[in-house]
């Protein structure tokens, strides 16, 4: 007989107990961390300001000159800008798009929009490359009723740590700025609470420092498909506009070409989109990020992203540019109404 | 971890006699899993060297052993040559050229480097040296010499180690041994622990100042005592892992780290950081290039200079100068080498007057803060050559040192503090880790206790690791 399976024999009682061990302490301590944690965050989350929806909902003057209300991340917030849309067609939009801004986040949102603002006529979705791979923020969250979003925003599973990695972080990280902003006495004020501001916004003026070399190597990412982490709430969302008879479009924005080639599965991407847009009656996929659509090479017209790294944002000049293309696509579908 | 979780599933149900050929397999699997293609780079010279190897070992005559060897050596050289040097050798003759005439811009070769290359060619170029001088004989098993060259576990960051001690692991039979896994696998945790937790979460500000360094103030001091961290948790957790990995599999690989931040001497720290290379670098290239020259001069005295002397000043500079080189085909890379031969010969040479300066301040008197000196002294002469390491360019690294300064930052970093923070935290654990032999309630632990204890730590682990995908440093070497 094999030697080492003599032996594993002779020593199978220890490493069975070993392991059994091994597995108890760690589900109990998986378990007593993450309540802790929990505990710490609902503690925190309480302790801190947070600027209501309603204040800004509030802020909104001539509600019934919103015709159009902008979804999205970061990149939507530095991409796509309210002004190009008035300037031209003289409707108001109302933009809803910050980093931390996930498919959750924006079905909530748009439940709250509704009771305030009333049912919009289009809706712009900024859609992301890793738009199924993102969590949205908590303290965005926060401003929604915590029973109907708790039960959403921590996942189950055998170790409770590792399903809910993304949430710890993000709290980790919001701790971390609270305790460096109360060091170093800094106050910060995010465009983003301000709509006036908002709808006068058009990106960052300098351009950020890309580095524009393509190294030999480079990592590639494939797209996270659907569902992913929210991807439910996206298509409940869609569902929803699609009830209300809301023209939705999902914008594919512009990416640096280092990104462009960094995200490399963009024919699924596509794919998964244009299908999705086919289910329902006013969805409507406009793709601007391809090389033959947009001068992706060129860096001035972004603030980051490069090889190897997987998100990309458009400077002010970028925007410009794009805002132009993507305005004149939107006559259709703002006029026809 | 999944390509080794599967190994190890099978690894002890298969026959000892098998079992080269499945990790052999396992190893070129893994190898090829990146790019196919590069897998001819890792059996050529395998091939090459060890029927290099064999011809040395059945070859009586001087001349044609001679020939084998350096035909041998040229072959694993020039692979390595090509594929991590050429770019920049076309790259310094066009710009040297430049200088005299109008030249055209050069494009790029666009050679990729393959990952390891530099790894697996060190080993090779050992083995045959060894071979050659008659240190070890020439290995007979085709399969276990390309398993000594390619084992997964080594094969993308070492430890370079040696053909005489690794071989003959490779041919005992290795038994199932419960205890041996497990420190094995504590071992691969806290690898992990080094990568994921220390390492990434320093990445973080380490890479946000260095690509920025305007108006960063003391952050910048701060960046680069960081990085020295981040690098050691980096390439220290990645040796941890595939030692770890390696005894899980029933071989005992060599240390690669032994506390360096700890050296209390430049000398010191590189007997204690990249072990494997260093004591390489030693035994293949310090030794023989510092005998050289002190055969070359004749007489006891050069310049009034001991043969000796110059034996270890020119040994030690050229040493660390192709070190550096070895570490990237870059400028930078030579001159961060540079440094580091300028430190040793300076400290060398300055060994009379600091033992003057030692007794005139009474330092000799307590011991203690001598060592905290010196260990703080070759800690920051450590870091600053770390700048030329860690920056883009050698351009890069002069602006960086100019705007060190201990102003204000403009923009301040969340991950500062909890970097300082974690840092301590590391220290702490580490100083245990280092001392848990001769820590008396430890050993007095139940094994109930060290149990739940490693639980606690792995579950740490997930708490704190850095959910990103940053490669390990030493993988572009």
């Amino acid at each position: 007989m094999n030697s080492s399976i003599s032996n594993f024999k002779k020593s199978a009682k220890k490493i069975l107990a070993d392991l059994l061990l091994f597995a108890i302490f760690l589900f109990l301590f998986d378990r007593l961390l993450f309540m802790v944690i929990r505990h710490a965050e609902a503690r925190f989350y309480s302790g801190i300001s947070s600027y209501s929806l309603q204040d800004k909902f509030a802020s909104a003057k001539g509600k019934s000159e919103y015709k159009v209300l902008i979804l999205g991340t970061s990149r939507t917030f530095d991409g796509i800008h309210p002004w190009y849309i008035k300037n031209t067609f003289g409707a108001r939009s109302f933009k809803e798009a910050f980093v931390g801004k996930g498919p959750m986040y924006n079905y909530f949102f748009y439940q709250e929009y509704k009771k305030f603002m009333g049912i919009p006529r289009v809706v712009i979705y900024g859609l992301d490359y890793f738009l199924f791979n993102i969590t949205s923020e908590r303290h965005w969250l926060k401003r929604f009723a915590s029973d109907l979003v708790d039960a959403s925003y921590f996942k189950r599973g055998f170790s409770l740590l590792l399903a809910n990695k993304p949430q710890i972080d993000e709290f980790s990280n919001m701790v971390l700025n609270n305790l460096k902003k109360s060091i170093w006495k800094e106050q910060n004020y995010l465009i983003e609470r301000d709509l006036a501001q908002m709808e006068a916004y058009r990106g960052v003026v300098s351009p950020g420092k890309i580095d524009v070399a393509e190294p030999p190597r480079f990592r590639k990412v494939m797209f996270f498909g659907y569902p992913g982490v929210e991807g439910e709430y996206f298509v409940k969302l869609l569902d929803e506009l699609q009830r209300d008879q809301v023209t939705v479009l999902l914008v594919s924005l512009p990416e640096y070409i280092g990104t462009y080639w960094t995200n490399r599965n963009h024919k699924k991407f596509q794919r998964f989109f244009n299908l999705l847009a086919k289910e329902y009656a006013n969805v409507h996929f406009l793709d601007y990020n391809h090389p033959s659509h947009f001068d992706l090479a060129n860096a001035s017209y972004f603030i980051d992203g490069g090889y190897g790294k997987t998100n990309s944002h458009l400077s002010r000049s970028g925007s410009e540019i794009f805002n132009r293309l993507l305005v004149s696509d939107l006559r259709r579908f703002i006029e026809k109404k | 971890m999944g390509f080794f979780a599967v190994i190890f599933a099978v690894y002890f149900f298969v026959p000892q006699k098998f079992r080269w050929l499945l990790l052999l397999l396992g190893s070129y699997f893994f190898y090829g899993y990146w790019k196919k293609e590069y897998l001819l780079l890792l059996v050529f010279p395998t091939l090459v060297t060890y029927f290099a190897a064999r011809g040395m070992a059945v070859t009586k005559t001087p001349g044609w052993r001679k020939f084998i060897f350096l035909s041998g050596l040229l072959a694993a050289l020039g692979l390595l040559f090509v594929f991590k040097y050429l770019e920049l050798f076309r790259q310094t003759v066009h710009d040297l050229m430049g200088y005299f005439m109008h030249v055209q811009p050069l494009s790029s070769l666009k050679i990729i480097l393959p990952i390891g290359i530099s790894f697996f060619t060190f080993k090779i170029i050992s083995y045959l040296i060894d071979v050659y001088y008659q240190k070890i004989p020439a290995e007979k098993h085709l399969g276990i010499y390309a398993l000594y060259v390619s084992f997964f576990p080594q094969l993308l960051a070492g430890p370079i180690d040696r053909a005489a001690q690794f071989i003959p692991q490779l041919k005992n039979p290795v038994d199932f041994d419960w205890e041996r896994i497990t420190s094995g696998f504590r071992l691969v945790v806290w690898g992990l622990f080094k990568k994921m937790v220390i390492a990434d979460r320093l990445a973080f500000f380490v890479d946000q100042v260095f690509r920025n360094p305007e108006g960063q103030g003391l952050q910048l001091v701060f960046a680069v005592y960081f990085f020295a961290f981040q690098i050691y948790c980096d390439f220290s957790g990645y040796s941890d892992m595939a030692v770890g990995i390696t005894r899980i599999l029933g071989f005992e690989s060599m240390k690669n780290f032994d506390f360096p931040y700890f050296s209390r001497s430049i000398s010191q720290f590189w007997s204690r950081w990249h072990i494997s290379l260093s004591s390489w670098l030693r035994d293949y290239l310090f030794l023989p290039l510092a005998y050289a020259v002190m055969r070359r001069i004749k007489g006891e005295k050069l310049l009034a200079v001991k043969a000796e002397t110059w034996g270890y000043f020119v040994g030690i500079f050229l040493t660390m100068l192709l070190g550096g080189l070895w570490h990237g085909a870059s400028w930078k890379f030579v001159i961060w080498g540079g440094i580091y031969g300028i430190y040793q010969i300076f400290s060398y040479a300055g060994k009379r007057l600091r033992k003057k300066i030692v007794k005139k301040t009474g330092l000799q008197r307590l011991p203690w803060l001598r060592t905290a000196l010196s260990v703080f002294f070759t800690f920051n002469l450590v870091s600053f050559a770390w700048i030329f390491f860690r920056s883009p360019s050698l351009g890069a690294a002069l602006t960086f040192i100019r705007r060190l300064s201990l102003a204000k930052p403009q923009n301040s970093s969340a991950y500062l503090i909890f970097d300082l923070i974690l840092l301590l935290f590391f220290l702490l654990i580490e100083y245990f880790y280092k001392n848990k032999d001769h820590i008396v309630f430890w050993q007095r632990f139940p094994r109930i206790a060290k149990v739940a204890a490693f639980a606690f730590f792995c579950c740490l682990l997930v708490v704190f690791a850095v959910d990103s995908s940053n490669e390990f440093i030493y993988f572009q070497f």
